[in-house]
């Protein structure tokens, strides 16, 4: 055997060319194979790190996705808010530990603006168990303070004590800024990659504040705008809210506080699982994901089937070869093994010089996945999974490379030591 | 043409005096047809002395090279035996005969001999892979190559710069030779040679079958070679002619 893969290795070498494009194509293959791979885990993963400690979601009635998109994500905006009233009576009820009122509507240089408490930085969880830490800086000490998502501090450049005027609405260029009401960078958070590192926090009576001379989505009138210091003097006290998060003293309790609210009477609101929306989101997502892996397959498919193309149109010009072999004692199962062996070996250089691509492409585009998606992904080792595709190709490479050698065999049966080409 | 002391009485006999007990090669009441077509060998009688060198002729399409493949083990005759150095392999499995022909048999073909990827030392050294008893006759692994240097040597192949270069920048003569040290190499029964020298010039072809002839004589190997040049006749110890040999010939002649 180890003449063979001996022979088998020459062969390769002296088809060099041919045998580095072949490799290469694998490589390629086997490279964006596992990055898709990397980045569905990392993407999952970080999908279900977005949140963690808070057991339900309540906003206005609508569907639960579109609220957990809007309320955790950032993504899309609500149908409705919840009125004030209502969420202090949730918030009072006697089951509940905590709560974190979300007001969202205004942004910042494309940057979504979320009105909140302090109790946001005080209980709300991702990944499992980790609080949000401040980088620099602190929470909000006064009505005009912002706390800065990572990406927002790092991608704008912003420091502690920078003056921010927050835009009316959603859209990346706004018409309409607050800039009578300038808020100022009191902290920065620490990396969460999640969708927190992309948002910047206010205090909820600030968004009050900045809205309170505002009629109709338009600003009053120059003569009859309030400065930022009358505006102190009001009574910030929010008439509604767009979502806020609840946290449960007993988790037992979740399900029936989730029935209360969804049957509450006042107001048509709803109440969602965090877990099971993130779940029901990502099947969604999933569908792409899988498509994704579906065309790397064939990308891989495609490499291995260029591989056979190599070693097929290579038979012809080889089969005096094989009966030279044949002639010094050689069998055709020498001849077959020497052509597998020549398939498996350019599979598995292919599969080698994928991972060595991976981790290099993975090393360099890091930390842009990370700055723009907010997608981590780990310079780990392989995983089981990872282990099973690779194995997968080297297995699938090895019976593709079961036909040239059939076909190598049955040459050498018929030709025997003369060639009848 | 034919050496007038190289003609047997009986096409495929020794000629009378022969001392070998045993054939080299012994063929008897051989037939073969490829599927579907009529015989195309049929021989009574054709034996190879041992250390006899003899010389086979036959046009192209005689059935010249299907005679080796069957000499060779790896075709089979429809009956008849093919004995080698005293073994029936025509009785014998498949894999035992590709065994058998890589440590008793050793070929030089008519061109393209060697394998384009190895060295010229390791296309020598190439039969060993396959039959470890051939690198056992040799002696210890370290002396296979000296025995392989001094093989090319003999054959005329001594320039050290040549024993490292690519088999492919060789001329075709100095493949022919390289690919004769290979077919020696481990003392094998018999050489088999098919048309070795029809692709060189005269006095090439003379020099290589002389310095291969001298190998085998000093080996003690038997050299069974095959060609349609009967210019080279009279270097043999016999000529036979496959036409005279094949039966299947003569019945389609007469019947035509």
């Amino acid at each position: 055997m180890a003449p063979i893969l001996g022979l088998a290795l020459r062969s390769i070498w002296n088809r060099r060319l041919t045998a580095m494009l072949t490799i290469a194509a694998i490589a390629i293959s086997v490279a964006l194979l596992l990055g898709v791979q990397k980045l569905r885990t990392a993407a999952k993963d970080g999908f279900a790190n977005t949140v963690s400690g808070v057991d339900l979601i309540v906003g206005a009635r609508s569907g639960q996705l579109n609220l957990l998109l809007y309320s955790v994500f950032r993504v899309g905006d609500a149908t409705s808010n919840v009125s004030w009233a209502s969420y202090r009576r949730i918030a009072q009820h006697p089951d509940v530990a905590w709560t974190i009122p979300i007001s969202l509507g205004d942004s910042y240089r494309g940057f979504r603006v979320m009105g909140t408490t302090n109790d946001y930085f005080q209980h709300y969880r991702f990944a499992a168990t980790r609080e949000l830490r401040f980088a620099a800086g602190k929470q909000f000490s006064d009505l005009y303070d912002a706390v800065l998502g990572a990406d927002v501090a790092r991608q704008l450049g912003l420091a502690l004590g920078a003056p921010l005027v927050i835009a009316h609405g959603v859209g990346k260029v706004s018409f309409a800024n607050h800039e009578d009401k300038p808020f100022r960078v009191a902290g920065i958070l620490a990396r969460t990659g999640t969708p927190v590192d992309r948002t910047v926090h206010v205090g909820l009576e600030a968004i009050t504040a900045i809205h309170a001379d505002w009629q109709g989505g338009t600003p009053a009138p120059r003569g009859a705008r309030l400065s930022a210091e009358q505006a102190r003097k009001l009574d910030l006290t929010p008439d509604s809210i767009t979502a806020f998060m609840v946290g449960m003293r007993s988790k037992v309790m979740t399900f029936t506080m989730q029935r209360a609210i969804n049957e509450y009477r006042q107001e048509p609101l709803l109440a969602i699982l965090p877990g099971v929306a993130l779940s029901q989101l990502w099947n969604l997502v999933g569908i792409a994901d899988t498509a994704l892996m579906i065309v790397a397959g064939f990308v891989v498919l495609a490499g291995l089937l260029g591989m056979l193309t190599a070693i097929l149109t290579s038979l012809n010009e080889r089969r005096r070869e094989m009966a030279i072999l044949r002639s010094v004692g050689a069998q055709p199962r020498h001849i077959f093994t020497l052509l597998i062996a020549e398939a498996g070996t350019l599979a598995a250089c292919g599969v080698l010089a994928g991972i060595a691509l991976t981790y290099a492409i993975v090393a360099v585009a890091r930390p842009l996945l990370e700055s723009r998606f907010g997608i981590f992904l780990e310079i780990g080792g392989l995983t089981r999974y990872d282990f099973g595709l690779l194995g997968a190709i080297i297995g699938a490479a090895f019976l593709m490379g079961a036909l040239p050698a059939w076909r190598g065999y049955r040459n050498t049966l018929s030709d025997g030591l003369t060639i009848r080409v | 043409m034919t050496s007038p002391r190289a003609t047997p009485a009986t096409p495929g006999e020794p000629p009378p005096g022969s001392a070998a007990p045993e054939a080299a090669i012994e063929v008897r009441d051989l037939t073969f047809a490829w599927p579907g077509k009529p015989p195309l060998l049929r021989i009574d009688r054709f034996s190879v002395a041992r250390g006899e060198r003899v010389f086979l002729r036959g046009p192209s399409g005689s059935g010249k090279s299907t005679l080796l493949g069957l000499v060779g083990g790896v075709l089979q005759p429809a009956s008849g035996s093919v004995r080698l150095l005293g073994t029936e392999i025509s009785g014998l499995s498949a894999s035992a005969r590709d065994r058998f022909r890589g440590e008793h048999l050793g070929f030089v073909f008519q061109m393209f001999n060697l394998i384009p990827y190895l060295g010229v030392l390791q296309n020598v050294m190439l039969p060993v892979l396959f039959s470890p008893s051939r690198a056992r006759r040799i002696g210890a692994p370290v002396e296979l190559r000296a025995e392989a240097v001094r093989l090319l040597s003999a054959l005329g192949l001594s320039s050290p710069a040549m024993l490292e270069s690519e088999v492919t920048q060789l001329s075709i003569g100095q493949q022919q030779r390289v690919a004769a040290a290979r077919a020696l190499l481990g003392r094998p029964g018999i050489i088999v040679a098919d048309e070795p020298t029809s692709s060189l010039d005269h006095d090439a072809r003379e020099n290589f079958l002389r310095l291969l002839m001298n190998e085998c004589r000093a080996q003690g190997t038997t050299l069974l070679f095959v060609s349609h040049d009967t210019s080279l006749g009279g270097l043999f110890d016999r000529v036979d002619s496959l036409a005279d040999l094949n039966e299947a010939r003569l019945s389609s002649a007469e019947v035509a």
